[in-house]
């Protein structure tokens, strides 16, 4: 609530410049009626028992003069003086929005889910502050999680953690919905989409499934389920390795002039696989043997796309 | 709609027209007088000024005096940014001062002093970095001024091109150039220094349009980048893409990552360094 300076002369200050600071923190808060207004000016000894109608509406015109919108009390506002704007909330350019997106868009990817919601909520908020329709717009278009389910975000963030088992509906071909037992192990997003990493006991392995494929969670089984489930471990030789950026789990084991051993920790057979497929030439699989073998089928039917 | 001057509160108003100006910049005592007569054509003392200011104060405004200057520190009416709030502004702010990106810190800087006056508790105000990197400084000068440059790598070469824009991928610094042909991206990391030249940039940024096919599952669940745009679907899903400012060698590697689910339809330099970067990864394996 609000809290008054008690340090001030009070010889110092003008009581009806402070009523009408008073008002609009007051109106900022929640919409008031008359007497709820009166009541607050009485106990904080700024008006007496005369405070009228007749003062408030002048003290609203006041306000409303320097620029604040305030509805008047009627039936449909439930007799309370709605404040819409006032001149001294936050304003932001076009060029703050496209600073802010800048360098969000820099660094989301290093980020957890959790604190993507915390911007999430942060851009929404500025957005409902915002005046300007385009800058509310563009404040909303920032966030990685735009148009996507927050609540269910964060039940499938809890349920990672308690390792719950579920039933979902997904969406696996263009319009037909499957169902799967999964166990959840994280949230991430890979090429700007939300993954669902998970162990599927409908098909026994380890796999990535689209959230916004996700229809509905249908069952959450109480106990938690206690998944043993191993990564992809890659060791491969990467030439000119200091163009590339290591991924976190990847990590050099040796090196010798310009090229790196490296042994990377991967969620799938297909994620390892795109990723070396990502450094073109330059990298050589030492083992699994039969990663390499896939790596290989997988070039020869890239090429026979090409003609000579 | 504006109200009649005669309906109005004039000593209130008065506070709040002092409440406004402080708003709009830090002022010392001459100054605020000077403004408020220039603004509302009324000359006030210091004594008369002075009751203003501890009004405000007096409401729970925090109006300290700083470098001579009045200043609002916090203003708690309107909606407060609680102390996690405005931490993002701040891990905002210290990525641009990591990645030594002056403009883009100085108007981060301007952003987070606007919020912090708003924070539901005080928050010291926002200090200000100076950015030493005199290449990242130069580039980022260059791109506002529409200058052309002079790159000098640390292998000893060097070439004049165009600044194009820069950006933050993956919490990197990455500077897009122009090389006359095609838009390419540079670590500033392999870079020595970077001169401003005396001539504006040609403005003929006509960079090269790869055009590849997407299909399958990859095309049902492809997320359009940036650069990119949809020239056409296809009767099956697949889709056509044409992209325009993607660096080439980094596109044709991210191309590489889709596997068969890709194909390069043109130029045909593209479709050629694709086919190139292809049989020789299976050299590897020969």
């Amino acid at each position: 609530m609000f809290k008054f300076d008690e340090q001030c002369n009070p010889r110092q200050i003008s009581l009806t410049g402070v009523r009408a600071i008073v008002l609009l923190a007051l109106l900022n808060i929640k919409p008031c009626s008359f007497e709820e207004i009166k009541e607050f000016l009485i106990q904080s000894n700024i008006v007496t028992r005369e405070y009228s109608i007749d003062t408030i509406r002048i003290d609203l015109n006041t306000l409303k003069y320097i620029g604040c919108d305030i509805s008047k009390a009627t039936k449909r506002t439930n007799n309370t003086y709605i404040l819409r704007s006032h001149p001294f909330q936050l304003e932001l350019s076009e060029d703050d929005v496209n600073v802010l997106a800048k360098i969000y868009k820099g660094i989301y990817k290093n980020l957890g889910i959790d604190r993507l919601l915390e911007y999430d909520n942060l851009f929404e908020k500025l957005s409902d502050i915002v005046k300007d329709e385009k800058i509310k717009e563009a404040l909303k278009g920032i966030s990685i999680l735009k148009g996507l389910d927050k609540q269910l975000i964060q039940e499938l963030l809890s349920d990672s953690r308690k390792h719950t088992r579920l039933t979902i509906s997904y969406l696996s071909g263009s319009t037909k919905a499957t169902e799967y037992d999964i166990t959840i192990e994280k949230l991430g997003f890979r090429s700007d989409k939300l993954y669902i990493y998970c162990f599927n006991h409908t098909i026994n392995k380890r796999t990535f499934l689209n959230f916004s494929r996700l229809q509905k969670v249908l069952l959450r089984q109480l106990r938690s389920e206690n998944i043993k489930s191993d990564d992809v471990i890659v060791e491969f030789n990467l030439k000119n390795h200091s163009n590339y950026l290591l991924e976190e789990d990847e990590e050099i084991i040796s090196k010798k002039d310009n090229t790196a051993t490296i042994r990377g920790k991967y969620y799938t057979d297909f994620i390892a696989l795109q990723r070396i497929l990502s450094f073109g030439p330059d990298c050589v699989i030492l083992s699994p043997e039969g990663l390499k073998e896939q790596l290989i089928e997988k070039l020869k039917s890239m090429r026979g796309q090409y003609h000579g | 709609m504006a109200k009649r001057l005669s309906k109005v509160n004039a000593a209130s108003l008065k506070v709040l027209y002092t409440l406004q100006l402080l708003f709009e910049r830090d002022l010392s005592m001459p100054d605020l007088i000077k403004y408020y007569e220039l603004y509302h054509n009324e000359l006030h003392s210091n004594f008369v000024m002075s009751k203003y200011i501890n009004t405000c104060r007096y409401c729970g405004i925090d109006i300290k005096k700083i470098n001579n200057k009045y200043t609002i520190v916090n203003f708690p009416i309107g909606a407060g940014f609680s102390s996690n709030e405005i931490s993002l502004f701040q891990e905002l702010k210290n990525c641009c001062e990591r990645m030594k990106l002056q403009n883009l810190s100085e108007k981060m800087d301007n952003l987070l002093t606007k919020v912090i006056k708003r924070a539901e508790r005080p928050v010291n105000p926002v200090s200000s970095a100076f950015i030493k990197d005199s290449k990242i400084r130069n580039f980022e000068k260059a791109c506002l001024s529409s200058q052309r440059i002079k790159i000098f790598f640390n292998d000893d070469t060097a070439y004049a091109c165009d600044p194009i824009d820069i950006t933050i991928k993956e919490d990197q610094v990455i500077l897009i150039i122009f090389d006359g042909k095609d838009s390419v991206e540079l670590s500033p990391n392999d870079i020595k220094q970077i001169k401003l030249l005396p001539q504006k940039t040609k403005n003929v940024f006509m960079p090269t349009t790869a055009v590849y096919e997407l299909k399958g599952k990859l095309a049902k669940n492809y997320q359009i980048r940036e650069h990119e745009q949809i020239l056409r679907i296809n009767s099956n899903g697949d889709l056509v893409i044409t992209n325009k400012y993607e660096d080439k060698t980094k596109l044709l590697h991210r191309l590489m990552r889709y596997g068969d689910n890709c194909l390069v339809v043109s130029p045909q330099s593209f479709v050629n360094d694709m086919q190139s970067l292809i049989d020789e990864t299976l050299k590897n394996y020969a």
